[in-house]
């Protein structure tokens, strides 16, 4: 079963944001927890889970089978070549840079080689229990997609959000036209009680600056004999 | 040289009262007293600033003939134009100002206690002293505004008669703006009896009997002058102008101490007829403004108006725009 989350740096298994399990919750809960009785209850009456109990238990006779690993596989060369691929990989992405910044010690890149017998990535290889080969070359080559079902839902999400944004400008031109309407409607009012209340026009009174003292009483009060 | 006379609204004979004699500190109140009942007889000095900054100093000879109303009897004749020979050009001039303006220049051109309630809330009176003006003992007083837009007033005042000897008036940057010195001063007036006619000026009791005596021409008006809260007004007069006999009726108002006049001639064309801003439709208010004086013309239905007083009083230019919409609304 492929996993639905995407690993974060930290191997936290954080969801990206927006994405929706396709499992309702309690579906999640009881295929996690298939021994208990909550579980046995729900999956009894779960058809969805019944189904998905019956398919991994088939599955996990072949799971529990340990092919042997190609001879192909387990040279130095080939592991080599894996790791690099790794390592380039992961060097371009956040992993590299918490790598670089870790106290994890870099491999010494001119060590003398150890034999493939010696070599730490023999256990890990033993260790390494796959179905078959193709499952392996699957993991290493293609890059982790989501499951389909979850991508169902984000694409629902987005065209739900797209067609809101489509509907929204034509209700704000539409809330555009009501308020046009009413203003105009309030402006024709107006000039109707202006046309039937006429309010007064002021007059435009404009001071203009004489250069000299007009000839006014006041005049020759102050400067005496205008001459 | 002709005197100049001015009598009261009374026309009654002088009231030959004896003023009480006191050497106490001046006040506004017994300031105004002398004007009710004191006769004297006084030379001066009055000098002018004319617009050119120069100043011209006239001698005259002031008779008052008190008769117990804030406007005596008086005479007021023009002696000479100083440092000018008799008979020049200049004297005549001055003499032909003071035959037509001589009213005004008692009237309006010195300090006087129009009301003295008003005046004593609108001014403060400082003592500074005493003082020897016309040989005669006097105090000096100096009599402040309560607002900016006011002259300050300098006064020797006698202390036998209270009566100005020497007036000085300045505005709030203490600018010389007018003066009057006493020269000879006596307490004894001879009967005024007028030579010349004095029909040239008719005093009015209210704006309704000055309409009337006009003939109610169409755009006069009673000029609304709230805006000039400080101020009420002081006398109503009808002037015939001997020079082109246009009939002005002429209203002043005051503080108390200080004066503006709203001037409304009637049979006069419009003098701003021919301006762009008269084109564009728009109305016109001439201003002149210098220290001395702001003078504010405009023109509505055969009225010629003219709004004018000192030169700092710059609120006469909202007096002056709300009696032009006054006009125009009528």
């Amino acid at each position: 079963m492929s996993s639905n989350h995407s690993t974060g740096p930290l191997g936290d298994g954080g969801e990206h944001r927006g994405l929706r399990s396709a499992l309702a919750a309690r579906c999640r809960f009881a295929l996690r927890d298939v021994g208990s009785d909550e579980s046995s209850e729900h999956i009894a009456k779960c058809s969805f889970c019944t189904a998905r109990t019956k398919a991994a238990n088939r599955i996990a006779k072949f799971a529990s089978q340990r092919p042997e690993v190609p001879a192909a596989l387990s040279a130095a060369s080939m592991l080599e070549g894996i790791y690099d691929r790794v390592v380039e990989s992961a060097q371009q992405v956040s992993l590299g840079e918490w790598l670089q910044q870790s106290d994890v010690p870099v491999p010494d890149e001119h060590a003398p080689e150890v034999s493939a017998e010696a070599s730490p990535w023999a256990d890990a290889t033993s260790g390494v229990e796959c179905a078959t080969g193709d499952l392996i070359g699957e993991f290493l080559r293609g890059p982790e997609l989501p499951d389909v079902r979850v991508w169902f839902g984000v694409r629902r999400s987005i065209l739900a959000d797209v067609a809101h944004e489509i509907a929204a400008p034509a209700k704000l031109r539409l809330m555009n036209w009501r308020v046009l309407l009413a203003g105009a409607a309030a402006s024709a009012v107006i000039a109707l009680l202006a046309v039937s209340d006429p309010a007064p026009v002021h007059p435009t009174i404009v001071f203009t600056d004489l250069d000299r003292a007009p000839d006014v009483e006041f005049a020759t009060v102050r400067y005496g004999s205008r001459h | 040289m002709a005197p100049v006379l001015g009598q009261g609204v009374t026309n009654a004979p002088a009231a030959k009262t004896k003023a009480v004699s006191t050497s106490s500190i001046p006040t506004l109140a017994s300031m105004q007293q002398a004007v009710l009942n004191q006769d004297y007889t006084i030379e001066q000095l009055r000098r002018f600033k004319e617009e050119n900054g120069n100043i011209v100093t006239v001698r005259e000879l002031l008779e008052v003939d008190a008769n117990g109303t804030l406007r005596p009897d008086f005479e007021l004749t023009f002696l000479e134009v100083v440092g000018e020979p008799p008979g020049s050009q200049l004297t005549q001039d001055w003499q032909q100002t003071y035959n037509r303006y001589g009213t005004l220049f008692f009237r309006q051109g010195a300090f006087n206690v129009r009301d003295l309630v008003k005046a004593s809330t609108n001014y403060s009176l400082h003592d500074f002293g005493i003082v020897i003006r016309a040989g005669r003992l006097a105090r000096r007083v100096v009599v402040f505004p309560n607002a900016i837009d006011k002259a300050i007033w300098l006064i020797d005042v006698d202390s036998l008669t209270s009566v100005p000897l020497f007036i000085a008036e300045f505005d709030h940057s203490l600018n010389l703006f007018a003066n009057i010195e006493a020269v000879t001063f006596t307490s004894t007036v001879q009967p005024i009896t007028p030579t010349l006619p004095t029909s040239n000026v008719t005093a009015m009791p209210d704006f309704a009997s000055a309409q009337t005596f006009l003939n109610s021409p169409a755009g006069l008006l009673n000029p609304n002058v709230m805006v000039a809260i400080d101020y009420t007004l002081d006398n109503l007069e009808v002037h015939d102008d001997p020079i082109n006999g246009r009939k002005k009726l002429v209203m002043s108002y005051t503080d108390g101490i200080d004066q503006f006049m709203i001037v409304q001639t009637v049979n006069t064309v419009d003098p701003f007829a021919n301006l762009p801003s008269s084109a564009s439709g728009a109305h016109t208010i001439g201003r002149f403004r210098d220290p001395a004086i702001s003078a504010l013309v405009f023109w509505d239905d055969q009225v010629a108006f003219h709004v004018a007083g000192r030169g700092l009083l710059k609120r006469l230019d909202e007096v002056a725009r709300r009696v032009y919409l006054q006009a125009l609304s009528q």
